[in-house]
């Protein structure tokens, strides 16, 4: 075997075993390179040694932050410079004056965005930190950002907390999953309140996790203003099939005669999936869409009951257009064994094509005369795993 | 244009709050980078910290545009350990005080035999070529995928995977030299 069969190898093996392969499943598939391969599996865990310790203490970090905006400040000054003096800074011209209107600009602008960092809704500060957020989601690599993104759902979720710990009233938005309690409705442990007449069927997004619209009152509750379901959507080369069950990566997503599929999936192409999460962290595809160009017809698992599993489908469908009288959607996963997951091709039916549905399943509560859309963008980066 | 353009364009006017998100993202990564190649602490603080004050330089030249912030962040980084270590080899006695003032004193017994080893490896690493240096930190310290590191070095595929086996395979034999000249 030459250099480069090796490096391939190699560099396979080193992917295998990141995705949390066990090395010696590999060697044993390839026994003539085993040995040559099991040293540089060896010589990887070495290379990775250095790193462990790598890590920045941040107090350090703070202050080569505070260095560096402090020396961007100063060659802000120096750009603006070349052009003239603004009449208001002429009164800086002496370089110590300068240098101190630098530092303060310097400090105050790092005060404020430390400051931002623990701004509440309705804090003069909180778009700020709003902003920092989303610039930060710009540099974020494309496999963190579903992490980050729970993150920042967490931080909305904490706020909603201390506002209504201070007793503050604030609009917000929050994420969380519904839950039913003796007490009422909650998101996470935050109560919720709502006007009856406009009550929407909660029950449909009970267990689910969700996104919040709402006022926090005096009364350590969330007004609700509108709430709706978390799309997760995921995408990705689908591995096996099973009974009610689709896995692409680390997801196991599940399904049943109410998902609406679009094409074939097929095991080692893509797919597109459109989800929900229940709280026992299951996803629940409401929309599939294979990948494959095939422009196949529309596909549906044979279930047990069809009829009952055809009202399933209707009741899906009927939340996805948010009627108020819309029935109960049940988590098809409650109750039920997990189904064995087969890599053979599934047992199903095919039926005439379909179209994608694109609406988001929405309550809301109050009329929304704008053009604001019920429809979480499917475009979205992917968002946060579970929750 | 697109919300990352519009980050780019505020970066380029050394917006504080941009530039502020930017240090944020970047920083511990190019620390990260720096102290996996670099034999103490401060030398990769002082790497790290020089890194982004050449980016703000580089920011400040008429019609600067730099279209891939962390591209040109490894890029400089990778530029200033060059450097540090021909420095280094011009004073080789900086090297040595530097060997007798690394990390803390009184640690635990099992912490003293990690970073012995950690040292040891760090050691091997630095004798293989730059570019063999170079893949490993940014497969190893920063979890790169080959298609990023590729991009990041300016090579393909294929040319990355035949280094990170080369330099695999180096660090094995030194590392097998090493343990018998023990």
């Amino acid at each position: 075997m030459n250099e480069r069969e090796l490096s391939h190898l190699l560099a396979d093996g080193l992917e295998r075993i990141r995705a949390g392969q066990p090395e010696d499943e590999i060697l044993r598939e390839d026994p003539q390179s085993a040995e040559i391969l099991r040293d540089l599996f060896q010589a990887a865990r070495l290379a990775a040694v250095p790193a462990s310790a790598a890590v920045l203490p941040p107090q350090r970090q703070s202050q080569a932050r505070a260095a560096f905006l402090s020396a961007a400040s100063q060659l802000r000054g120096q750009k603006q410079s070349v052009t003239a003096w603004p009449g208001w800074l002429k009164t800086f011209r002496s370089l110590p004056a300068a240098l101190l209107v630098v530092i303060a600009l310097a400090g105050s602008l790092l005060g404020v965005g430390f400051a931002s960092a623990s701004a509440l809704p309705g804090d003069f500060l909180y778009p700020l930190k709003l902003g920092i957020e989303s610039a930060e989601s710009l540099f974020t690599p494309a496999d963190r950002l579903p992490g980050w993104e729970s993150l920042l759902e967490q931080r909305r979720y904490q706020e909603v907390e201390q506002l209504i710990a201070l007793g503050r009233e604030a609009d917000v938005v929050f994420y969380g999953f519904l839950v039913q309690t003796p007490a009422g409705w909650q998101v996470g442990r935050i109560p919720l309140t709502f006007d009856a007449s406009q009550v929407p069927p909660l029950e449909n997004l009970k267990d689910v996790y969700v996104r919040v619209a709402g006022r926090t009152l005096p009364t350590q509750m969330v007004q609700l203003k509108d709430i709706r379901y978390k799309l997760f959507k995921i995408e990705g080369r689908l591995e096996f099939i099973g009974d009610g069950g689709w896995i692409i990566g680390d997801e196991r997503i599940a399904f049943d005669a109410s998902t609406l599929v679009v094409g074939v999936p097929k095991v080692s192409e893509p797919l597109r999936i459109l989800a929900i999460r229940y709280q026992n962290g299951q996803l629940f595809a409401l929309t599939a869409e294979a990948l494959n160009g095939t422009g196949a017809p529309a596909l549906t698992i044979p279930p047990a009951d069809a009829e009952s599993k055809n009202q399933a489908r209707t009741r899906i469908v009927e939340t996805l257009e948010a009627t108020p009288q819309t029935p109960v959607i049940r988590d098809p996963w409650r109750g039920e064994e997990n189904p064995a997951i087969r890599t053979d091709t599934p047992s199903v039916g095919v039926k005439k094509p379909k179209p994608t549905p694109t609406p988001e399943p929405v309550c809301t509560l109050e009329p929304t005369p704008s053009e604001e859309p019920t429809v979480e963008d499917p475009t979205d980066p992917p968002p946060g795993p579970t929750p | 244009m697109r919300e990352s353009e519009q980050f780019l364009e505020k970066i380029h006017r050394l917006d504080g709050q941009a530039l502020a998100a930017l240090h944020d993202a970047y920083y511990p990564k190019v620390y990260r980078y720096a102290r996996y190649r670099l034999d103490s602490d401060q030398a990769a603080e002082d790497a790290a910290g020089e890194t982004f004050l050449r980016l703000l330089h580089a920011l400040r030249k008429p019609n600067a545009r730099i279209k891939d912030i962390r591209s040109w962040l490894f890029g400089t980084a990778f530029h200033l350990v060059q450097d540090y270590y021909r420095e280094k080899y011009r004073n080789p006695k900086e090297a040595l005080e530097d060997h007798h003032t690394a990390e803390g004193e009184a640690a635990p017994e099992h912490e003293v035999a990690d970073r012995a080893s950690r040292e040891e490896v760090r050691r091997a690493i630095r004798t293989l070529s730059p570019d063999q240096q170079h893949v490993l930190a940014l497969r190893f310290s920063q979890d790169l995928s080959l298609e990023e590191t590729a991009a990041l070095m300016g090579k393909n595929v294929n040319a990355v995977k035949v280094l990170q086996f080369r330099a695999l395979q180096a660090l094995r034999q030194k590392m097998t030299t090493a343990s018998y000249d023990e």
